[in-house]
């Protein structure tokens, strides 16, 4: 056990991980290695293993930390030494985040520490260094509320309490009559830190940790607790993701987009992950912190130019506007842009996948955070894999294993009838997150997602703790928050269509309304969306059925030349045997022929049949239904165009024929021409007392 | 309307109860293709009434005694052992029985998997299943290949 190894260390291009060592380091931990080796700029750092995490929890935090001590020292040392600054330092701290990463990508749903390392010292030589107090102060006060709501508890547990530390924010800035937090001064911010120290002894009875490696300890086993929150298990449980996997930790070098107007953060794909066409997309932030973006707090502005515009047109904000306000970052930052176009070429190249990357420029040097094989709707699945196989980078083996087979679910799914959707009122647009339609009535929070039978969740922006509403729901609106944004990633992960920052949406959780423009629209009303266009619609929208066509089709010709099974389809009336044909069923498994038997008139013949005392009798009521059983089966025949069809023979469960009350059973003397008390005596003949076995 | 003309056609029956696949050497002696019909095999197999599931099985899987609704993923251990039995002693009487399932099992990418292993003909599922069968029934014979390959190795 001692001699195992637990910490793998990252930076300058070398790492003691791979991108092979997903199961050990985490998808990420074994990305930054990987992005090291492959000569992308990343952050140095280390990563805790997956097995430390099951060690962890075997063992209790006093003893892992006994454990591990001296193999995290070394590798807070290694990077040290490469940054040439030191953790604790009072002249050259070095400042850390702390990150978790599992095997498969969970967004949101674990914990992170950012700026950890910060104290009443070192924020002083922080201030020093950058010449930038109020970046120093501000870094501080978010880290001590970051640290006091992850790792000590002081997140309020229901949506109905109130954050300590928001309360206080809320409070300075009424007092000083400040809307925004950027007009916070450094003497307010100074001021922060105490009181939101203070409000950390005050509810958890202790001070508020300035020696950085107690921090660092307690970081470290707060995301290790995370992996077993309510929200992460459940999680977990919808996507079929073991619980005994456990999470990894990555400590790496904080580098930062907030430190003036020549530094930014963002994300990027390297592909359209709804559509899965072949552009580069994403958002960033000039002067901003990564969990800015994702937050939806700001209003993200895109990568490309013509990402740029094609947004303005979904805003409605005119081209004055958006080159003022929101340019790109192709327009401002053109060297930073070439640089991250190159990278993500490179790493798309190097993984042959879509990448999503997580980067962020500090003074105008590029750093990549992460990057991962990004989340992507089905269709956006097939399309990419089918375009790489065109373009030579995969074979056709492996466009097929990575198909997830029930995510082709999602191009089954309904869409909008195109007549029904001209006819339809536009309310306001928003981004197109997630492709799909939807109609279902307003609510507004995700625990009441089950109110109605469909329901539209309509929040500002979405949480992880609303994953749980999210699913149920058949369709997400927000009104804050990007293409990249916390409800936009999640919901194309699901394949539940989406549209977000609908910026004239405006909604009102005390009210339940969602405003727009000056029209009211209270909570149970219908609405629509269309996750494709960004459209959003009043009333509720007749679907049809999609058909299956293009990248689609090709996919599953593929699949027939590999498959050595052929598929069949189970149907029991010539409509469901068209349709099955129309999604390349090769024949019928199984024709159910009693199905048949309860529509209309058959079910009177079927009745005589069960009525009758003899053979004779049984004989002609069957020979009425045979004229009505070869009008279906000629039906079923010809869709299935000579491919084989199994017909099961009859199996009736006889009283499934019969009715049970007496109304019912009057008609049926009456129909029959014969006394209630037959009627009753056959039904009683027939009843059986385990109706589950057989008879 | 009476004419001369005959139609290919195979008689079988479908296996859906357990001392089918038991005796399942005996029926293709009569029999030119077995259907297994898991929803009812399944049922019996582990004595749950299919209507009354809903009570007691989202338990049994909040509580892991059960890993999948075995309605919805077939059960390899148990069911799978019998269709497994059965598609042997199917085609040693019969070598060309033709083998193939018709429960909700046949459009489930893990279950299609299994059918591929045990060598059935074919899988049957509802309509809207079809192309999700389609590639789950590439898969499976593209991730055999690759196994195979590596036990070579």
């Amino acid at each position: 056990m001692k001699n195992k190894k637990r910490v793998y260390t990252f930076g300058d291009r070398k790492a003691e991980g791979n991108a092979s060592m997903k199961n050990l380091l985490g998808g990420k931990g074994a990305n930054l290695a990987e992005m090291n080796l492959i000569g992308v700029p990343v952050p140095p750092g280390f990563t805790i293993t997956t097995e430390v995490c099951t060690e962890y929890n075997e063992i209790g935090k006093e003893k892992f930390i006994e454990l591990i001590k001296s193999d995290v020292k070394s590798a807070i040392k290694k990077t040290e030494k490469l940054l040439g600054v030191f953790f604790g330092s009072e002249e050259d701290p070095l400042l850390v985040s702390v990150r978790s990463g599992a095997r498969v990508s969970m967004p949101g749903m674990m914990d992170t520490v950012l700026n950890l390392g910060l104290n009443d010292h070192t924020v002083e030589a922080i201030a020093r260094k950058t010449g930038n107090e109020r970046f120093a102060w501000d870094s501080y006060r978010r880290f001590v509320q970051m640290y006091g709501d992850v790792v000590l508890g002081m997140k309020p547990e229901s949506k109905d309490d109130i954050d300590p530390f928001e309360k206080i924010m809320e409070e300075v800035k009424r007092n000083n009559n400040i809307a925004d937090d950027t007009e916070l001064s450094v003497d307010l911010l100074r001021a922060l830190v105490v009181r939101f120290k203070a409000a950390v002894t005050a509810q958890t009875g202790k001070k508020f940790p300035s020696d950085p490696w107690e921090q660092l300890w307690g970081a470290i086993t707060a995301v290790f607790d995370s992996w077993n929150t309510e929200r992460a298990v459940y999680y977990r449980k919808i996507n079929k993701i073991p619980h005994e996997w456990g999470t990894a930790v990555n400590v790496q070098a904080m580098v930062y987009g907030n430190m003036g107007n020549r530094s930014a953060t963002g994300v990027a794909f390297s592909r359209d992950a709804a559509t899965g066409e072949n552009n580069l997309n994403g958002e960033y932030l000039v002067n901003a912190q990564g969990e800015d973006v994702v937050a939806g707090v700001r209003t993200p502005q895109e990568i490309t130019l013509k990402g740029s515009k094609k947004w303005a047109e979904n805003q409605n904000v005119s081209e004055k506007v958006r080159k003022e306000k929101y340019p790109s970052m192709e327009e401002i930052m053109p060297k930073a842009y070439k640089e991250l176009f190159d990278i993500q070429h490179k790493l798309e190249n190097h993984y042959n996948d879509m990448q999503d990357i997580e980067f962020t420029i500090q003074q105008g040097k590029m750093w990549l955070l992460q990057t991962r094989n990004g989340k992507r709707t089905g269709k956006a699945m097939i399309r990419i894999a089918m375009e790489m196989l065109d373009e030579k980078r995969i074979d056709e083996k492996e466009v097929l294993m990575r198909m997830e087979p029930e995510k082709i679910d999602e191009l089954l799914h309904p869409i909008f009838d195109v007549k029904a959707m001209a006819e339809a009122n536009v309310l306001t647009r928003g981004l197109p997150a997630s492709p799909g339609a939807a109609s279902g009535q307003l609510v507004f929070f995700a625990d009441e997602c089950n109110k109605y039978e469909k329901v539209i969740l309509a929040r500002i922006e979405t949480s992880p703790e609303d994953l749980e509403g999210m699913n149920i729901a058949n369709g997400i609106l927000t009104a804050r928050g990007g293409m990249t944004s916390h409800a936009a990633v999640v919901a194309r992960g699901m394949g539940k269509c989406c549209v977000s920052g609908a910026g004239e949406a405006i909604i009102d959780y005390k009210k339940r309304t969602l405003t727009i423009g000056k029209k009211v629209y209270r909570e149970g009303t219908w609405i629509s969306l269309n996750g494709s266009t960004g459209e959003v619609y009043k009333g509720e929208i007749e679907t049809i059925k999609p058909k299956v066509s293009g990248n689609f089709d090709r996919l599953l010709k593929l699949s027939d030349r590999y498959s050595r099974m052929c598929v069949r389809t189970n149907a029991d009336t010539p409509h469901d045997s068209m349709v099955a044909r129309d999604f390349g069923a090769k024949g019928i498994g199984l024709c159910r022929t009693e199905h048949m038997f309860f529509e209309g008139d058959k079910i009177i013949a079927m009745r005589e049949m069960i009525l009758a005392d003899d053979t004779d009798g049984r004989e002609e009521a069957l020979s009425k239904l045979l004229i009505m059983q070869q009008k279906d089966f000629e039906g079923i025949f010809e869709a299935m165009q000579g491919l084989p069809v199994t017909v099961r023979l009859l199996d009736p469960p006889l009283n499934e024929f019969v009715p049970h009350n007496s109304k019912g059973q009057m008609e049926m003397a009456d129909a029959m021409e014969v006394s209630l008390e037959t009627i009753q005596l056959k039904v009683k003949e027939l009843e059986e007392s385990n109706p589950m076995l057989g008879n | 309307m009476e004419t001369e003309e005959t139609i290919d056609h195979l008689v079988g029956t479908m296996i859906e109860i357990p001392r089918a696949a038991l005796t399942a050497d005996a029926i293709a002696e009569s029999a030119e293709f077995f259907s297994f019909g898991t929803n009812d095999l399944t049922q019996m197999t582990f004595g749950y009434s299919r209507d009354d599931v809903g009570k007691f099985l989202p338990i049994y899987l909040d509580k892991g005694i059960l890993k999948n609704d075995p309605f919805a993923v077939l059960d390899q251990e148990g069911v799978g052992q019998l269709i497994k039995m059965a598609v042997e002693k199917g085609r040693q009487t019969r070598p060309d029985i033709k083998l193939g399932i018709c429960g909700e099992h046949g459009g489930e990418p893990s279950s299609i998997d299994f059918c591929h292993r045990v060598g059935l003909d074919y899988v049957s599922c509802s309509p809207y299943r079809v192309p999700i069968a389609r590639l789950a029934a590439a898969q499976a014979t593209i991730r055999e290949d690759m196994n195979n390959t590596n036990l070579v190795k």
